[in-house]
């Protein structure tokens, strides 16, 4: 013991950080007549949180949840997607007992979810179970795999975000069979996988050191990357592989793999069918030796990465015992605590997001690295979940005037949803068109739910204009509420200086004194160089001002509705050679 | 059937006068033998025993469930209180039920947890007198209800046949093992449910389940024929079947039988209820699981012609059209005519419109020559369309001319000549007639 606390004593630091990175797979199987899946399963998650809640070294683990999803087959391959599979959230009959189990761990425990992936079913490899299915020439299962593993990870996110409240664009990522980035074909042949977990709001993975080895990165210790799409693309050179506190280049969004010397047979508490971890637990003494000697050091920080599966079920037979209560496991860190204590170091027990976020205070370069926009279908996701309890409040307390909902909004409360078709293809129109730092006008913007969703993409210069009062209350209250910096004008959108903008949009204007009055003010708009996107049908009482706007010979019209060609939909205005 | 047990059930449900209490517990009470803990288990078998034996009805829910407010077992029933088992805390693990129990408790709203030292009981230390002192001082127990005892459990039965009847078969369980605390239960009655489950063989397996933990099963020496045995699947229905219907030394049946087959009829010859006799009949048909073809088609494939099967089932399959159909059938083929015709008028008793019933019964009332009783049976199946119009005028003029009644016999000779001008038997009757109107 007097060896291990001078051990620690030379290593010279402030505290001792024990992060576990569970592999939480708490799902068998739900549904069938008498629900006794759904029970076990809930029952297995309930006495999870009993046991660990105050548990003395795992009360605050990371569980890196694999949610199940459904995959359903189409008759033929469908168009849209190339693909045969697709991916919808689970809604079995008693379902909603798991869903509450889990959804009271994250509500009722210190625990932190981050996000668990087993794509190894759904992406070709020696896994996937879809081989069979009549994949049309030219459309193989393989062609697909990077976008069908996205659609699988957006329905994940989707569901994770729902039921556990997943932070959208600041999560983490464990590979199901630990093959990040195609690191063994036989589980993942998604080279571009890096790329599309950032995209997504991936801040980093915690597989390694891996149960597999040879997809472990060689750099042992916590690193960032840039994306490289090939197999193992992160280990290579072209991924600019920096250690944590190495310069790193601005303009690139880096990926945080984490990686530590340590080996996985002394950071694995997978109390089951390995020799090797039960003889470094056994050897306990040895194990902290190994921990304090070669654990990361960041800053005045040294870190120790655990895992393990625990809710797997050999861990929850009767009279199994867990892996956070098994006496070895508990003699090794109530060991290492006494050994931080006699040493003067901090013993602590952290989560990812606080691993993280150390991380970022340590080398402030990361923040920006980390810097994650959400794509639309979370934006969407995110301003729903900040205007509704705002608009059930004022509708409440207020009605349905005063408040400013007025019908429309009354009737999407209702549906929890804020966004239409128009408004969720406009978005995805903006946010693939124009660049981030673009100042952008939303006329007739009603509460202003687009351009709020624009700014939660990333949409630095958003500013709308509505003229009806109670609406302009109703977007502030908003805008208040969900800390937004998007201007809102309070006026006719034609006092407004209209060329400053590169963009101003209007998905929804019908009826109102608006119409062909405008065709000149809204020309000289587009000659300026500004693009004026305007919804057939809904600006004005009638349709003349597209007539006019397509007459006319110095201004290009595009219908962006791109899911309803053939029709008139949402038409984009611009001038012929641009500004 | 089912429609008339769910009017039933629910006409008894109103009428129930004696307090309700739901009992708001663990998974354990439902999975006894892979729960975690099922030292409460004891504590809540005596509870509902008490309960139920002072005239209360008792129902059981999943803690969760309530939480979640999806009320698998107890659908949309209210109660007049809530008591809550559990090692876990209302409060502390739960942050509280009452909002989620607001609908669910009528009246005088009462939450109450069993206190910590009533449980983690073993049975055989169970604190009855404390139990009971704790349900009297919260207001459960009170007022001496022994009259309605059996009401409560009258009740309960309802339930579960209404329960069986509209295929809810998480409440089914629920109320059987409920059901199966009380003392004095007439199992064969519990058993007697199963007869309204329109498809008894989705539900089999799990009452088998239930009634392994909570009783006594009969024993039986799988052995018959010539070294034959029944798989595990048959055995344990055979059980419950000799349960529902009270069947006596079981082992002497197999010991007799020289066949499956033989063990099939002998067995179901002794059987009470529908679902026994399911069973049963269900043993003598190989290769075929419990409840993938219909009834009709084993007797119609294996015991046609033995009249003792025929008759032992429309006795327990009453409600089934088809045995009263085959059997009077069979015995018409015999030359049985006026059996047929008895048999066809108990089977009317039930099925009042059948058609061949209808008729069968008018062939025997005609050959014991009470032709206007068979008169106003025809004069019933001309208005269906369910048999030949022309056969159904032949009978009636038949009857009709025994009776002399020539005006009818005009008026519906000249109906059969317009349906078949050709038959003579009909020209020959209006000729009669108007020989004798004149």
């Amino acid at each position: 013991m007097k060896e291990l606390v001078e051990l620690m004593k030379s290593r010279g630091i402030k505290r001792f950080v024990h992060f576990h990175t569970d592999h939480w797979e708490p799902f068998s199987s739900c549904g069938g007549e008498w629900g006794d899946a759904a029970s076990e399963c809930a029952d297995m998650v309930l006495r999870f949180i009993e046991e660990t809640t105050n548990h003395p070294f795992f009360d605050k683990m990371t569980l890196f949840y694999s949610h199940p999803i459904r995959t359903s087959i189409h008759e033929v391959m469908d168009e849209d997607t190339k693909d045969m599979l697709y991916f919808e959230p689970i809604d079995d009959k008693f379902w909603e007992r798991y869903e509450f189990a889990v959804r009271k761990v994250a509500t009722d425990t210190n625990h932190e979810f981050q996000v668990h992936i087993h794509h190894e079913g759904v992406t070709t490899g020696k896994y996937f179970k879809w081989a069979h299915l009549p994949w049309k020439e030219g459309f193989e299962a393989s062609t697909t795999n990077s976008e069908r593993f996205e659609r699988y990870l957006k329905v994940s996110l989707q569901e994770l975000h729902r039921i556990v409240g997943l932070d959208l664009n600041r999560w983490h990522f464990l590979h199901g069979v630990w093959a990040l980035n195609a690191s063994d074909t036989d589980v993942c042949n998604v080279n571009d996988e890096i790329e599309i977990l950032i995209r997504n709001g991936c801040i980093g993975d915690f597989s390694m050191p891996a149960g597999r080895a040879w997809v472990n990165s060689t750099t042992l210790a916590p690193h960032t990357v840039i994306p490289n799409n090939i197999p193992k693309g992160y280990d290579t050179e072209k991924a600019d592989i920096k250690l944590i506190g190495e310069n790193i280049s601005k303009e690139s969004k880096r990926f945080l793999i984490w990686n530590q010397e340590i080996p996985f047979s002394h950071c694995s508490i997978d109390i089951w069918g390995n020799e090797t971890i039960m003889e470094a637990l056994e050897n306990y003494m040895d194990t902290i030796a190994l921990w304090i000697k070669t654990s990361p050091i960041i800053g005045d920080t040294a870190f120790i990465k655990t895992h393990a599966h625990t809710m797997n079920p050999l861990f929850w037979k009767n009279d199994a015992e867990r892996p956070y209560d098994f006496p070895d496991v508990i003699r090794l860190f109530s060991t290492l605590k006494s050994v931080c204590e006699q040493a003067d170091v901090n013993y602590e027990k952290w989560t990812v997001s606080e691993v993280i976020s150390y991380l970022e205070e340590y080398d402030g370069a990361l923040i920006e690295a980390f810097d994650r926009h959400l794509i639309p279908i979370y934006s969407r996701l995110i301003t729903n979940d900040g205007l509704i309890p705002i608009a059930d409040y004022r509708l409440k307390s207020m009605g349905e005037t005063e408040s400013g909902l007025y019908g429309y909004y009354a009737i999407r409360l209702k549906q929890s949803d804020f966004f239409d078709l128009d408004d969720a293809r406009i978005i995805d129109f903006i946010w693939e068109s124009y660049s981030k730092d673009a100042k952008i006008l939303e006329i007739a913007a009603g509460c202003g739910q687009v351009s709020f969703a624009l700014e939660k993409c990333g949409f630095e210069n958003i500013e709308f204009c509505e003229f009806d009062k109670r609406r302009v209350m109703f977007s502030e209250a908003i805008k208040k509420g969900i800390s937004s910096d998007c201007t809102i004008h309070s006026c006719d959108y034609r006092k407004l200086n209209l060329q400053q903008y590169k963009l101003i949009f209007v998905i929804n204007a019908a009826g109102s004194h608006l119409g062909v009055q405008d065709y000149e003010l809204l020309a000289e708009t587009v000659l300026s160089g500004t693009d004026v996107i305007l919804r057939f049908d809904k600006y004005g009482k009638d349709n003349k001002i597209f007539e006019k706007l397509d007459a006319h010979d110095r201004i290009n019209h595009t219908n962006i509705d791109f899911e309803n060609t053939g029709v008139r939909g949402i038409i984009r205005y611009s001038a012929t050679n641009g500004r | 059937m089912g429609g008339e047990i769910i009017l039933n059930a629910r006409v008894i449900e109103e009428k129930f006068l004696g307090k309700k209490v739901l009992i708001l517990t663990d998974r354990e009470f439902f999975a006894p033998l892979t729960g975690r803990n099922d030292v409460n288990a004891d504590v809540i078998n005596y509870i509902i025993r008490i309960l139920t034996g002072n005239g209360i009805a008792v129902e059981v829910e999943e803690v969760i469930d309530c939480k979640t407010e999806t009320f698998h077992r107890s659908g949309e029933n209210t109660f007049d209180f809530a008591l809550y088992i559990s090692e876990r805390s209302i409060d502390g693990f739960w942050g509280g039920l009452d909002l989620c129990l607001f609908t669910k408790i009528s009246e005088s709203y009462c939450l109450t947890e069993l206190p910590k030292e009533l449980k983690n009981s073993n049975s055989s230390a169970l604190n009855t007198k404390d139990i009971i002192d704790f349900l009297t001082q919260i207001g459960i127990l009170g007022n001496n209800q022994n009259d309605i005892t059996n009401h409560a459990i009258e009740h309960l039965i309802k339930e579960l046949e209404y329960s069986m009847a509209s295929k809810n078969n998480l409440r089914s369980d629920m109320l059987i093992r409920v059901l199966l605390c009380n003392e004095h239960l007439d199992i064969a009655q519990l058993l007697g449910c199963l007869d309204w489950h329109p498809n008894p063989e989705k539900i089999v397996s799990r009452v088998f389940q239930i009634l392994s933990e909570q009783i006594e099963l009969p024993e039986i020496v799988n052995l018959f024929g010539d070294n034959n045995t029944l798989e595990e699947f048959d055995l344990s229905n055979v059980k419950i079947a000799v349960l529902a219907s009270e069947i006596e030394n079981i082992n002497s049946f197999f010991k007799k039988a020289k066949s499956l087959k033989e063990l099939s009829r002998s067995l179901f010859l002794e059987c009470k209820s529908y679902f026994s006799g399911k069973v049963m009949l269900n043993l003598g048909v190989e290769k075929k699981k419990f409840g993938s073809v219909l009834d009709a088609w084993i007797i119609n494939n294996n015991w046609i012609e033995d009249v003792e099967i025929l008759e032992q089932w429309t006795k327990i399959s009453p409600n089934d059209e088809e045995s009263w159909q085959v059997y009077s059938r069979v015995l018409w083929n015999k030359g049985m005519k006026l059996k047929c015709s008895e048999v066809a008028k108990k089977g009317l008793e039930y099925h009042p419109k059948s058609a061949n019933l209808l008729r069968r019964r008018a062939h025997g009332l005609r050959i014991k020559e009470k032709h206007a009783e068979a008169v106003e049976i025809e004069k019933i199946l001309l208005q269906s369309d369910k048999l030949s119009k022309v056969d159904t005028v032949i009978y009636l003029v038949r009857s009709l001319v025994a009776l002399k009644e020539w005006g009818q016999v005009l008026k519906y000779t000249e109906l059969g000549l317009e349906l078949k001008p050709e038959l003579e038997e009909f020209h020959k009757n209006k000729l009669q007639a108007q020989e004798n109107i004149q």
